[in-house]
């Protein structure tokens, strides 16, 4: 039995791993993940205090405690598009009039989660999730105006974990496990410079920096379900924070710009050609979920949740290139909450679900650039769950509206209005055995 | 009778809480007027840069940049046509070596029958712009002379000196901008006497209160600019006072960097003597090192090896090089009394005090533009102009920037930003100080090699280090041994 159990686990991780290979862009504020099943999903992410699936081991590991005493497996993930994505400039730099779009790359994220009933009371859960990641390609990146600054940055993270899960009473629950996430990133940009025999702003070199290995970083999830009347549950989770140290290499290719005198210059001062080594550490956040979840009828839960986030340890990135001074980003992201809102209506056959979130920015104005252009974002959701048999075919979509944000006070005195709609069509796939 | 009373009160509170209403309802822009601007200035209010007065920049002098910002429907500039008058300088080699273009420019706008908006005359100090009316009239010689009738065409429209000129407009704001004509020759010639290169501050003073009266009887709404600091443009500040080669301080075998030699201060009267390090030396020298001028033959025994660089002029086409720090001080002291008789001159008057010396100090720093910095480093910066002292239309764009958030700030302008994109990228809206097509010669390889060295002193190695974000040591620590820099050609200049 352990061994096709062993099996089939391995199966929805593998698939899932598969999906989550590629995450990408930021889907809640800062570049944290929320979407990690397509229930919760359908319920705007307001699932901490229900958490009566599987992907309670992300929205409250406490939640498996009550499931059934069955092997409950699940896998799935979340294609990201995004129909607009752009900025509109403004002067001074890049100006007025200026206008420039992201790609329209896919990024999926997946999530896999198996719980094994190891008595009554005590429930055994492995999974995966995309806890965080960040996409930002900009079309066109050789023209576009804000190259110098980014051009792509690819942040992606999976969160591997094994949670006990422990039902202490009937009214309450507990769940903890150590939380290990796999990082890597990539970040290009372009190098320009003043030349000489023009006094025009050219560019002289790109640099691509991609960090190398798999670093792990371990953490910890912890969570507490109440169920002090029949009607109502309180639950809270917690993940983390981490600080994530990336080792990589930083390759410097050169761009000539038609003159040999200046183009014999930049390459006497620069390493192009060459990769050299880098290492950076990015702070990722503590999130902190409280909710609850009260049945309005038999079948129909109204849950509220409210989730903080602790950004403030994404203060600033520091980039170390071999031979090179340090490069530190100042970020000064600030604590955020968001408030997240879902009905469900469950029934025989299947579920029924939708929602909503408001989710805050962490990022100041003058944090807000091509690197990362984020906004308060305002989101519904809907979802559906169909019986059948031992498997539970889960369909959800979340549409995202990030607030239009202007900036005229960018750290790099690069202004203009970001505007971006998403939208997020899940898929999870349940079974029981 | 009482109800039409009634009534007529009632119209006359209603109209009037009408016009307070629209009234408090004006664009911020109506706060300050630009359809007539006058703006009297120097070379820098003129467009003037490297070395020459050219239509492909005057077209982004700060006032037109501004103008054009604004939406002015009618501004009107003394524009010259290309290739401009002065011999625009032409980067040759980064050596650095420079070549000039003739100086043919013809007059574009001369049948204007007003005054121009922009009445800037490169070379004027203030006591020109206040009174002279033709080249004859002018106390500044050189440039002002040259290019002042063709800005006022007094022959024509007989209305006075600059300020006359800016008042007969009519200006509906009005810019005084003499950021350092009082004193900058003192530099430029290396030749620093009170009284000769250097305006003493009681005529500074007395110019500057009646130009700002004149004006502001005229126009009350106004900005005058301050002077600047004339030891800090990188006319003055590129060259280290030391040997250097390829890039590198040259060591003496203590492991020092060797000064370059000097006439001033030496002990028992000597005539040649190494120069302290607060000592400034411009760009002038440039001309002098190649032939070994400043050079201990000790260390690279050149034709005038162990000879001085001089620290005055020796003719009208020698310059000095050296400008020692008692001078360097003084000049010093003396730009902070013009500017404290300008700030009480703008009091006096109403006009707002625009401290041009703040913003060079932050361009000294760099400014950050979407990743692209721009500063006032030489050659390398994007700032200033091959003559070291005057900006280039990029740096032109960013002081029209400045000014225009100073107009906000004071004014409530609410005046739009300038759009930098078309300066930084195309280095101009006419193509900049290269124009359409950039001139580069290329090198053999003796010349390039040559170009190579020359390129890394120190201080551009330092810009290079900055712009790139590389190890400041690494590309400046001394290298003992070396063979000392041959320094290259500079303009106009070969031997004193």
């Amino acid at each position: 039995m352990f061994k096709s159990i062993h099996n089939r686990l391995a199966t929805v991780v593998l698939v899932g791993l598969v999906a989550a290979g590629s995450a990408g862009r930021v889907e809640s504020a800062g570049f944290a993940l929320f979407e990690q099943g397509a229930k919760g999903t359908a319920m705007g992410g307001a699932f901490v205090a229900t958490a009566d699936d599987p992907s309670a081991m992300f929205f409250n590991p406490a939640g498996n405690a009550f499931a059934d005493n069955k092997l409950t497996m699940e896998g799935g993930g979340f294609i990201i598009l995004r129909p607009t994505a752009q900025l509109d400039g403004a002067s001074p730099f890049p100006g007025d009039g200026y206008h420039a779009e992201m790609s329209k790359s896919l990024y999926a994220i997946g999530h896999g989660y198996g719980v094994l009933p190891l008595s009554n009371d005590v429930k055994l859960a492995v999974g995966f999730w995309s806890p965080a990641g960040l996409g930002v390609p900009w079309e066109n990146s050789d023209a576009f105006s804000g190259r110098f600054l980014s051009q792509r940055v690819d942040i992606r993270q999976i969160a591997v974990s094994a949670q006990l899960a422990v039902k202490l009473s009937d009214w309450i629950a507990i769940g903890a496990g150590p939380e290990f996430r796999f990082t890597d990133v990539k970040l290009s940009k372009n190098i320009g410079a003043i030349n000489p025999f023009t006094t025009r702003f050219v560019d002289v070199a790109h640099v691509s920096i991609v960090s190398t290995g798999t670093p792990v970083k371990v953490g910890f999830n912890a969570g507490i379900l109440i169920k002090p009347c029949e009607r109502l549950r309180f639950g809270i989770a917690h993940h983390s924070h981490m600080d994530v140290d990336l080792e990589g290499g930083a390759e410097f290719g050169k761009i000539p710009t038609g003159n040999a005198q200046f183009d014999a210059a930049v390459a006497a001062g620069l390493p192009v050609g060459k990769t050299v080594p880098a290492t950076t550490s990015i702070q990722f956040p503590s999130v902190t979920i409280f909710g609850m979840a009260y049945d309005l009828a038999p079948g129909l839960t109204l849950e509220v949740d409210g989730n903080y986030t602790a950004w403030k340890v994404f203060d600033q990135t520091v980039l170390r290139i071999s031979g090179l001074p340090d490069t530190t980003l100042v970020h000064n992201f600030e604590n955020t909450w968001s408030v997240r809102a879902g009905v469900l209506y469950q029934g025989k056959a299947g579920w029924v679900a939708g929602g909503f979130v408001y989710d805050q920015t962490p990022q100041p104005d003058t944090d807000v650039s091509p690197f990362l252009p984020d906004s308060n974002r305002s989101g519904g959701s809907i979802g559906a769950g169909i019986r059948a048999g031992n498997f539970e075919f889960q369909l959800s979509s979340l549409f995202l509206w990030f607030h239009e944000r202007t900036v005229s006070t960018n750290k790099d005195n690069f202004n203009g209005t970001y505007k971006t709609f998403a939208v997020l069509p899940g898929v999870t796939i349940k079974s029981t055995f | 009778m009482k109800t039409p009373t009634a009534l007529l009160r009632l119209v006359s509170a209603a109209s009037l809480a009408a016009v307070l209403a629209t009234a408090a309802a004006l664009p911020a822009a109506a706060q300050v007027d630009l359809t007539r601007i006058a703006f009297v200035g120097d070379s820098e209010g003129a467009g003037f840069s490297s070395g020459c007065l050219t239509k492909r920049v005057q077209v982004d002098s700060p006032i037109a940049i501004i103008a054009r910002t604004a939406g002015v429907a009618d501004f009107q500039q003394p524009i010259v046509n290309d290739p401009g008058l002065g011999g625009c300088m032409v980067l040759t080699s980064l050596a650095p070596s420079f070549g000039a273009e003739a100086s043919t420019g013809t007059p574009a706008n001369l049948a204007l029958p007003r005054p121009y908006n922009n009445l800037s005359i490169p070379g004027c100090a203030i006591h020109d712009m206040v009174y002279a009316t033709t080249g004859a009239e002018t106390q500044s010689a050189g440039a002002c002379r040259s290019f002042i009738d063709l800005v006022l065409r007094n022959s024509a429209l007989h209305i006075g000196s600059p300020v006359a000129q800016a008042v007969a407009l009519s200006p509906t704001f009005v810019f005084l901008e003499n950021v350092g004509n009082d004193y900058l020759g003192a530099v430029l010639s290396g030749t620093v006497i009170d009284g000769v290169t250097v305006t003493p501050i009681a005529p500074f003073t007395a110019d500057i209160n009646t130009a700002l009266t004149t004006l502001k009887n005229k126009q009350p709404k106004g900005i005058v600019f301050g002077v600047a600091d004339v030891t800090s443009i990188p006319f003055a500040t590129t060259l280290p006072p030391f040997l250097t080669s390829g890039g590198k301080l040259v060591l003496d075998p203590a492991g020092n960097p060797i000064p370059l030699l000097g006439p001033k201060n030496c002990a028992g009267g000597a005539p040649v003597c190494p120069i302290p390090a607060n000592t400034i030396v411009t760009l002038n020298a440039a001309a002098y090192l190649p032939s070994g001028f400043g050079i201990p033959c000790a260390v690279a025994p050149l034709p005038n090896c162990n000879k001085p660089l001089p620290a005055a002029a020796i003719d009208a086409t020698h310059p000095g090089a050296l400008i020692y720090a008692a001078d360097v001080a003084f000049l010093k002291a003396r730009g902070a009394e013009y500017n404290t008789a300008i700030k009480a001159a703008a009091t006096a008057s109403g006009y707002k005090f625009y401290d041009v010396n703040d913003f060079l100090l932050r361009l000294k720093a760099g400014f950050d533009i979407g990743g692209a910095t721009v500063n006032a480093n030489f050659l390398t910066g994007g700032a200033f102009s091959y003559d070291g002292f005057h900006l280039t239309p990029i740096g032109y764009a960013l002081l029209a920037d400045d000014v225009i958030q100073f107009m906000n700030a004071n004014f409530a302008a609410g005046l739009p930003r300038v759009n930098l994109s078309t300066y930084l990228f195309n280095g101009g809206t006419n193509g900049g100080l290269s124009g359409a097509n950039a001139l580069y010669v290329p090198l053999n390889g003796a010349d390039f090699e040559r170009a190579m060295e020359g390129i890394f002193t120190p201080e551009f190695a330092r810009q290079l280090a900055s712009m790139f974000s590389f190890p400041k040591a690494a590309l400046v620590q001394g290298d003992p041994g070396q063979a000392p820099r041959h320094e290259p050609h500079h303009r106009g200049i070969e031997q004193p």
